[in-house]
């Protein structure tokens, strides 16, 4: 235990980008306990837990777009069919039936897959040709959720769907949003750890050196096709269970359109806000950027509307209306001043087991 | 003894010669220096080495083996795992739809218990109501073409840089092309992983520190490696390339943009990895530097051979001297 502890101080040790977002994450699990002292924020409870989805699915595109350099705009492709297959596996309407775990794996599962079919014949394009290409697979899921009638009852989405047995107490009623509310927030701790634990081995350590120079990567012995495949399948297993958990949350698949660009674009501009090639960074980018949305826009309306200051029926003064400008203008501030987002990656060291070996020597 | 063998090598771009058929051997435990004036190849020739080009003809073998990648049954096993996952996906992707009709949604009532062997029934009854193009036809000549397809493209003798560094011929570039968002420490141990297995983690770390002190780095180890100073990056991507345990190493141009004092040093520096056991091979302009390590010096212009010697005969070699003063000097 002590190990670990010092293990953890020094990967966290001056290094804020990490720090902060850390810090952030830890203090959301005192939230439901605070909101049951101040009513007030118990509203931040309920409205976090899409966010905490968006969590995920960030933790999921960091592995492609963060690691590999490769600009994703399909992640939202990936959750529909996360979202689809968790939903056939375990709603009622169909004879599987699966406990909610097994399903969330199934989940995991079919987006690894399909991350397979698209990382292989993508593995030669670049930058924008990639961009493009996820970009189309993020339309075509959509089109064939929508037809594919038998399975997915198209444009009506698969409902009802169960939310975890294990969150249910004795009388079969579901705990409600303090029990979504940690159950996502622990979704959210095991990816991320998932992903430290990957980035500091080998195979993150060639991810590092394909994004900063390819060829110099591959005269190191490193093998482009199975670092991309890897991060492409990791990735898109992690979107997959993002799309479960979030089908999970809502009860439903919803219509297939609902899964569109709009969400891979929001959860790309949450990783560019939060740092590209920073995990903990990217996570707090999307909790700012969805957050942004959902929370701050809403309350600054609700209260403006109370004080009398704006009319709920006013399209231009009210700020929901605003939020496409203060999104354009920030990034465009942002881009300007912090060209690597607000919690830029720091660069890779080796850590503990170095400086230990170092002073090995150096005594002998 | 041979070690490495470039047999009349060729390298077109479109129109454009850049080698024209270059034999060179290299024997064990050598300095080979290649110079010649700008444009003669020399960097052309390592990339067509090391895979970073496929040669347009000639080829190159390391202990005489060949470096080119033969077919071999593992690539077979691979092509028949691509073709069947294609021949199945296909296979799904057509009958997905009206078999999930027929023997899901035709059979389960809401929240009544399900009969799995009567919808196995159903699905063979599927199954053989379908036409033979649909079922079998479709998933053999899927399978076929995607199997066909990746091994046309596994067994065309790709020559690629992995494969050549894994074969034990690493190099150095011309311009400095080390990670940027690493530790020098970092930078050497992503040559170093090659080889060795994901739980060697303690045994890299150890040869890289050792690395770093060999190249004369170790105050550095926990600096971003593109801020060291120009020299010291020249250094760790000598350092980066030794980590791969090459059994011989190509440096191009390493003393590029390096003042009289680190010039010499490097020098004593190629001298010691080849007292490990490296081979090595470099392109050079400075020529204090070339004659001083330099065993054997080729002389290369115009993508052709235009001396090979000691470097006391390539100071001689009236050829050579013409090349690179031209001829109406002495006039």
């Amino acid at each position: 235990m002590r190990g670990f502890v010092k293990r953890a101080l020094a990967y966290f040790h001056q290094d804020s980008s990490k720090l902060i977002p850390f810090l952030f994450l830890l203090a959301l699990v005192a939230l439901p306990p605070l909101a049951m002292v101040w009513e007030s924020l118990s509203v931040f409870v309920e409205s976090l837990c899409p966010i905490l989805v968006f969590g995920v699915l960030v933790s999921g595109l960091h592995l492609v777009t963060g690691t590999t350099g490769a600009l994703h705009l399909g992640v939202a492709g990936f959750m529909a069919l996360g979202a689809y297959t968790f939903a056939i596996l375990a709603s009622p309407v169909y004879p599987f039936q699966l406990s909610w775990a097994i399903a969330l794996c199934g989940s995991a599962v079919v987006g690894a897959l399909s991350g397979l079919l698209l990382g292989i014949p993508t593995l030669r394009l670049r930058g924008d040709y990639f961009a493009i290409v996820s970009l189309g697979f993020g339309e075509i899921v959509q089109d064939a959720l929508r037809n594919m009638e038998p399975l997915t009852k198209g444009t009506i989405g698969i409902n009802p769907l169960p939310g975890p047995q294990f969150l249910e107490n004795g009388f079969g009623a579901p705990l409600g949003k303090v029990g979504w509310f940690y159950l996502l927030l622990a979704m959210v701790w095991v990816a991320v750890g998932l992903i430290v634990l990957i980035e500091r081995s080998s195979l993150g350590r060639s991810w590092a050196a394909l994004r900063d120079d390819e060829l110099a990567a591959r005269c190191m012995g490193i093998s482009v096709n199975r670092s991309k495949v890897y991060a492409m399948v990791l990735g898109s297993a992690l979107c997959g269970v993002a799309g479960g958990l979030w089908a999970s949350y809502l009860g439903a698949t919803g219509e297939p359109g609902n899964y569109d660009l709009q969400i891979s674009v929001v959860v790309l501009c949450g990783l560019i806000l939060g740092g590209i090639g920073n995990i903990w960074g990217s996570i707090l980018g999307v909790f700012i950027m969805v957050g942004f949305n959902s929370l701050v826009l809403t309350r600054l309306t609700t209260l403006l509307t109370e004080a009398g200051i704006v009319s709920s029926g006013s399209v231009i003064t009210s700020p929901m209306n605003w939020k496409y400008i203060i999104f354009g203008l920030s990034l465009v501030v942002l881009m300007r001043f912090r060209p690597d987002g607000l919690f830029p990656a720091s660069i890779r060291r080796t850590g503990r087991l170095a400086d230990k070996l170092s002073r090995d020597e150096a005594v002998s | 003894m041979t070690l490495l063998d470039i047999d009349r090598i060729t390298m077109q771009f479109g129109g454009v010669t850049a080698v024209d058929e270059v034999s060179l051997r290299i024997n064990q435990g050598e300095i080979v220096s290649v110079i010649g004036p700008n444009g003669a190849g020399k960097t052309t020739l390592f990339n067509a080495v090391t895979g970073v080009y496929s040669p347009t003809n000639g080829s190159v073998s390391l202990n005489g083996e060949p470096l080119a990648h033969r077919p071999g049954v593992r690539d077979f096993w691979y092509a028949l795992g691509v073709a069947l996952i294609t021949g199945i996906f296909f296979l799904f992707l057509f009958h997905i739809q009206s078999a999930w009709d027929q023997c899901i949604n035709a059979l389960y009532v809401y929240e009544e218990p399900f009969d799995w062997l009567l919808s196995r029934e159903l699905l063979g009854q599927y199954w053989q109501e379908q036409s033979w193009l649909s079922t079998w036809g479709i998933g053999l000549v899927s399978a076929l073409l995607s199997g066909a397809a990746y091994w046309v493209i596994r067994t065309q003798g790709i020559i690629s840089p992995e494969r050549i560094v894994r074969c034990g011929i690493a190099r150095t570039f011309q311009n400095i092309r080390l990670f940027r968002s690493m530790s020098a420490l970092e930078v050497v141990l992503s040559g170093a992983q090659l080889r060795a297995g994901p739980d060697h983690r303690r045994r890299i770390i150890k040869e890289s520190l050792e690395l770093l002190s060999f190249v004369g780095l170790r105050t550095v180890t926990d600096r971003g490696a593109t801020t060291l100073s120009y020299g010291d990056q020249r250094r760790l991507e000598i350092a980066r390339a030794l980590a791969t345990k090459p059994e011989i190493l190509l440096l191009d141009e390493p003393a590029a943009g390096m003042n009289e004092a680190e010039t010499e040093r490097l020098g004593e520096l190629i001298e010691a990895i080849r007292d490990r056991g490296v081979t090595v091979v470099l392109i050079e302009h400075h020529m204090n530097l070339v004659m001083a390590v330099s065993d054997r010096v080729v002389v290369m212009q115009n993508g052709r051979l235009l001396a090979e010697g000691t470097p006391a005969e390539i100071q001689q070699d009236e050829a050579v001297i013409a090349a690179y003063l031209g001829n109406d000097l002495d006039g």
